[in-house]
């Protein structure tokens, strides 16, 4: 890091900080606060959502992923357009129409107060943890690679965002959040061309694109339905449906981005402005980490990516084994450079094959360096991660880039920290102010007080998050964690929001028990899985937490229910049935 | 009391976004194909 690097990074976080807060500040009352005063245009709330969605591993682990594995992982985003849909449908005239502040509130008026308070608590259990780990997870790699404390990293961030999210609140997080996106995609584009430009004078953005090809790295469908394959087409389209309805429709942290809309219109475009860009974006970040991939054909690379890893091994028994690896690695790579060159002269199968063979060796000498480093750190009595794909783009960026645009992307990565944890936070003293504060326990109060009630709420939530953030360490793999639990919780709590839209006949209590039957029967199946008594992937816990939520509050109220509904109660009990069977088949 | 979700009209934007993301796919299809 050179000084040019630390004014850009400064300048670019303060300003944006500052700004925000000082053009947000003196909130008249509580909607102002909370909805933004209702005032945003389609394209803030589409930026926002964006934003809101786009943290910082986004930035670091998809580019590495890329690296790794390809484009595959853009198939995830297919079923995001359909659920915005589905929202503008249905979700947003609903909330429009009863003047909600949180989405939690609608639950009241459709069913009664005890499953709108214990939805909110459901999210702001899991919300609040992925506070943490929002602001924790880029800290960890930037401290690693750029040697800086990481304590004192997750303090600066996470009271950078406290500032102007507890000053302005909804508006701040808006603002910010379009300059942020506006820092990301500037330092996103100059990124990509640099690597394009730092390629051989020979090697064109087609030829590439070919040298990617034949190392496997331009598969981006996979049509196969594999519970062992993450990201299928099918995958993307079923599962990505239902997390992205659970996530933009029912997560407080996305509603209250378009609650600030203007009007019902601005909100729906805004969301469509979401589902029109979403997979482009995402197909370009993949794109970048692929450029890096065909970079480091010509380059050479470390045979792992995290410095903290490679550390570790070489300061344990294995340090030879890792060196010899790191040679053997250093071979494949000059043998593969001349085949490489052989094919932007010669497209030929016969060469992809033999690029292919290599590629297998170099995926070999990666693996095996993984395990030397869970060796090395079941020797040292250390959890480094052997996973290197957060540390690729983190890499390149840090060893390539010239002055001040390392600081640039620097700044790319902490914007996207901060807005998401911006939107969290706002979010969560939301949730706590009018579902349980204002409803539940001090009732009778002024706009004043609850003015101020939120901000307090928007500052405790923040240091807990930079509290979860600072404890994070202890926790294996904490990320995983919280995506965890976000999969344990979110399909019930979307179960809970179909049953209010749909079925008309179900009510309240039947709604509420089996919003606990079916949380109990979630942890259930993890704890199964967990002791491996059946394989069922854990972001499968969103599709069969959403079928037996339904299922089970209609089967409470089954007197209840028309001949149309009982014949839709029969179907989904099929779906899962048949579901359990694939579980049972892919258990044996 | 129940409330239920007024009817919402389709819109063109709708036909847009779902046209536009299936057209990607085949766009993602064919660029497969072709490295």
């Amino acid at each position: 890091m050179q000084t040019l690097d630390w004014i850009v990074l400064i300048g670019t976080l303060v300003s944006i900080v500052a700004y925000g807060t000082w053009k947000t500040r003196g909130s008249k009352n509580v909607e102002d606060y909370l909805k933004g005063g209702n005032e945003a245009k389609w394209w803030t709330i589409g930026l926002s959502v964006m934003a809101t969605q786009a943290s910082a591993i986004t930035f670091l682990s998809t580019p590495g992923q890329a690296f790794h594995d390809g484009m595959g992982f853009v198939q995830f985003y297919f079923g995001l357009p359909i659920a915005m849909v589905i929202i503008c449908l249905v979700f947003i005239p609903l909330y429009h129409r009863l003047k909600v502040y949180t989405a939690y509130e609608f639950l009241e008026d459709r069913f009664d107060l005890k499953t709108r308070s214990l939805t909110a608590i459901l999210f702001l259990i899991q919300r609040g943890l992925a506070a943490g780990i929002t602001i924790y997870a880029p800290a960890i790699i930037l401290s690693a690679v750029l040697g800086w404390n990481l304590n004192l990293l997750i303090i600066i961030i996470g009271v950078l965002v406290i500032i102007y999210t507890v000053s302005g609140g909804t508006k701040a997080v808006s603002m910010t959040q379009k300059q942020q996106m506006a820092v990301i995609f500037t330092g996103m584009f100059i990124a990509f061309f640099l690597i394009v430009s730092y390629l051989p004078d020979n090697i064109t953005f087609t030829k590439a694109l070919d040298i990617a090809g034949a190392s496997g790295k331009m598969d981006i469908l996979d049509f196969s339905f594999n519970f062992n394959n993450r990201y299928t087409f099918w995958s993307g389209i079923i599962g990505g449906t239902f997390l992205a309805l659970s996530y933009f429709g029912t997560d407080q942290s996305q509603v209250q981005r378009y609650l600030s809309g203007k009007s019902i219109k601005e909100m729906q475009m805004g969301l469509i402005f979401n589902g029109l860009l979403k997979v482009p974006m995402q197909f370009f970040i993949l794109l970048v980490g692929v450029m890096v991939f065909v970079f480091y054909q010509f380059n050479t690379s470390p045979i792992n990516f995290n410095p903290a890893a490679t550390e570790t091994v070489m300061n344990s028994s294995y340090a030879e084994e890792y060196i010899q690896l790191q040679n053997d690695q250093d071979q494949i790579f000059l043998k593969k450079k001349e085949l490489i060159n052989s094919y932007t002269d010669h497209k030929t199968h016969a060469i992809a094959q033999q690029i292919a063979l290599f590629n297998e060796g170099d995926r070999a000498n990666r693996n095996a360096a993984k395990e030397l480093i869970a060796k090395a750190n079941t020797e040292n009595t250390l959890r480094v991660e052997t996973n290197d794909k957060d540390y690729v783009f983190i890499h390149f960026i840090l060893n390539n880039l010239p002055r001040g645009l390392i600081g640039l992307l620097l700044a790319v990565i902490l914007s996207a920290a901060m807005s998401s944890t911006a939107s969290e936070l706002n979010a969560l003293a939301s949730t706590t102010t009018m579902d349980l504060y204002k409803r539940s326990f001090v009732v009778n109060e002024d706009e004043n007080h609850y003015l101020k009630a939120s901000k307090w709420f928007t500052l405790g939530w923040g240091l807990l998050a930079i509290t979860i953030a600072t404890f994070a360490y202890l926790a294996d793999n904490l990320i995983q964690l919280v995506n965890i639990i976000g999969s344990i919780f979110y399909g019930n709590i979307l179960g809970i929001f179909l049953l209010a839209f749909f079925f008309k006949y179900v009510k309240g209590n039947a709604v509420f028990i089996s919003a606990l039957i079916t949380q109990a029967l979630i942890l259930g199946l993890y704890f199964l899985n967990e002791y491996e008594f059946i394989n069922l992937p854990y972001l499968w816990l969103n599709f069969v937490g959403c079928f037996l939520a339904i299922i089970i509050a209609m089967l409470i109220d089954f007197k209840k229910l028309s001949k149309n509904n009982r014949s839709v109660l029969f179907l989904l009990v099929s779906i899962l049935a048949y579901f359990g069977y694939l579980i049972y088949k892919n258990s044996l | 009391m129940q409330k239920q979700p007024p009817r919402e009209r389709w819109k063109k934007s709708y036909t847009l976004v779902l046209v536009a993301n299936a057209a990607y796919i085949i766009v993602f299809y064919f660029i497969m194909k072709s490295f």
